[in-house]
């Protein structure tokens, strides 16, 4: 199958993905990607059982629903990229 | 004494008998690490100062007579995809270069109370999207038992490490087969769990619905020991054999996956002498089929690299990680940071993910490979009413050459064909040695169980270790590995 580059420019904004130069090569990867896993793609009916509605009848032991990780907003503001005070700070998302 | 050739259980054992101590241990392996890992690039990152900081105070609590763990003690290395407040958790991305994790992952506060010292982090394809650890933002890593030879991945890092001497165990996460085939590739045992069984908070997500975090070790008993901290169900150390009779094991090997025209000779002749040794120990060696095997890979990159797209949209450049300079605004944010901070294999394979998932494609593929996931598993259930174990090889090949599969993704692909089922399913499967080809690159091979039966596949794997020496082999020393030699 063929993805042309209206096909790349939509997963592309759909993925949040500024491709550049890339675009040609990946695109040639996905179409290399999809042909072989359309394998499974083909229409034919004995191998389309309707979904199950569960996977598996698992028993496995929960933990308590006890929050472990308590909000610490210093450490979670330390990875962030530029803050302001206690706020992530972001190019304006509004324009005037 | 080679301190760097025993098994964890064996320096667990020594750390508790006083004959060692937990920092005369760590400063062994530290040093080990930093002198080699120029050469290996296993890890990203070695944790000298907290390590050191750990081992004493574990070893403060043995000194005060506190009962921990056989494990207490023993250095361990630990996947750059699982959260730490030690050091940095990158994933082996430029998009988390830096990141420090506020809270530990749930296995790693499980093996720190155990009383384990974490001395690094491993090197890892990003984002564990890979099968060779070449995918990394810090380059490749190198197997140890041949210098041009990739380690397998994703968790290339871990394996390397401990093929190594570098670490006595480590934990890889395997989605689709990223604990077993490097396992395989470099000559230790490692253990897929039960999905579910080990808890994935701290595990950066790649597809959550098939990532587990795993144990990868010298031999059987050390995943048993591992698993038993781990997970949240009992795991029995393995059994030697004994005198009395042991109840008849059924082993099933699949015919059609042993008449794959990419299998190379020595991994299926190997693998075959495995079931003949499982036969001596006692076990029933019995034929079947398994039916879709060729619809394995289509559907785990499917699920999988959706999956993927989901997950991986949290990196925006916004909470935390990489953010792209020159934004101006909040789209540029987005989509430059996304362009720059991924590698080329996750652009692939998020991109393959969202495809999948656009409204016109769901039914047509993501809908179908969940259907034939379900068609799978159930094939796999079918089979193991027949059988308590299945016998596979870990891949088609032994560790092939840096750089050969780099320019082919999808010849990458095809080497997760014998792993990936067990993730699609939810089943346990371990892989462990069988023997080397004639290059003396060793060879895996796999056994797969039922839900929650890694108790059953360790003590089967620790028979057949009882018998074979294939796990005892080591690797040439850091200054000769220009090819694989079994010693």
């Amino acid at each position: 199958m063929k993805i042309d580059d209206a096909q790349m420019a939509k997963l592309a904004d759909a993925a949040r993905i500024g491709l550049g130069p890339d675009a040609g090569a990946l695109a040639r990867d996905l179409e290399q990607i999809a042909a072989y896993a359309s394998v499974i793609t083909g229409d034919d009916s004995t191998r389309s059982p309707a979904q199950s509605s569960d996977a598996q009848n698992l028993s496995a032991p929960l933990r308590p629903d006890v929050v472990t990780n308590a909000p610490n907003a210093e450490a979670l503001l330390a990875g962030a990229p530029d803050v302001k005070g206690t706020y992530i700070r972001v190019p304006r998302t509004v324009e005037e | 004494m080679n301190i760097h050739h025993l098994t964890a259980l064996e320096l667990g054992s020594l750390i508790k008998a006083k004959q060692l101590s937990a920092p005369e241990v760590a400063r062994a392996f530290l040093d080990a690490s930093a002198a080699d890992n120029a050469t290996l690039n296993a890890y990203t990152e070695i944790l000298e100062e907290s390590a050191m900081a750990a081992a004493t105070a574990v070893q403060k609590r043995l000194d005060a007579g506190e009962s921990l763990s056989p494990l207490a003690g023993v250095p361990m290395a630990l996947k750059d995809n699982i959260c730490s407040t030690e050091g940095t958790t990158t994933a082996a991305s430029k998009m988390l270069g830096g990141y420090r994790s506020p809270f530990d992952a749930a296995a790693v506060e499980k093996l720190k109370a155990a009383g384990a010292v974490i001395i690094g982090k491993t090197n890892m394809d990003e984002f564990a999207m890979g099968s060779s650890t070449e995918k990394s933002y810090y380059g490749p890593t190198r197997n140890p038992w041949g210098k041009n030879r990739v380690p397998g991945g994703s968790s290339g890092g871990s394996a390397a490490a401990v093929a190594a001497g570098l670490a006595p165990y480590a934990l890889g996460t395997d989605t689709g087969g990223s604990v077993r085939q490097p396992c395989g590739f470099c000559n230790l045992t490692g253990v897929k769990p039960t999905y579910g069984s080990v808890s994935r908070h701290g595990l950066i997500s790649y597809a959550s619905s098939l990532d587990q975090i795993g144990p990868m070790a010298r031999d059987a008993a050390d995943c048993a020991a591992i698993l038993s901290i781990l997970a949240s169900l009992a795991v029995d150390t393995p059994h030697p054999p004994t005198d009395a009779p042991r109840p008849p094991l059924k082993i099933a090997m699949p015919t059609n996956h042993y008449d794959l025209p990419g299998l190379a000779p020595a991994v299926r002749a190997q693998v075959l002498k495995t079931a003949d040794t499982l036969r001596s120990l006692g076990a029933e060696i019995v034929e079947t089929t398994i039916p879709l095997l060729e619809c394995t890979v289509p559907t785990y990159l499917i699920i999988a690299c959706a999956e993927a797209s989901s997950n991986m949209a949290r990196y925006d450049g916004v909470k935390y990680g990489y953010r792209a300079l020159e934004t101006p605004t909040i789209n540029d944010v987005f989509c430059k940071t996304r362009a720059e901070g991924f590698g080329a294999e996750a652009k692939r394979r998020i991109l393959f993910g969202t495809f999948v998932l656009l409204s016109e494609n769901y039914d047509t593929w993501y809908r179908k490979a969940v259907q034939t996931r379900e068609m799978i598993k159930a094939a796999y259930d079918e089979a193991l009413k027949a059988c308590d174990l299945i016998l596979t090889p870990v891949s088609p090949t032994p560790a092939y050459e840096i750089g050969a599969n780099i320019e082919d993704p999808l010849e990458m692909y095809l080497g997760d064909i014998y792993t990936a089922s067990a993730n699609l399913a939810g089943l346990p499967a371990a892989a462990a040695p069988c023997g080397f080809d004639g290059d003396g690159m060793p060879i895996g091979m796999q056994l797969i169980g039922r839900p929650y039966s890694e108790s059953l596949i360790l003590d089967t794997l620790a028979s057949y270790q009882e018998a074979t020496d294939f796990h005892k082999k080591r690797p040439p020393s850091p200054d000769s590995m220009e090819r694989g030699a079994a010693k």
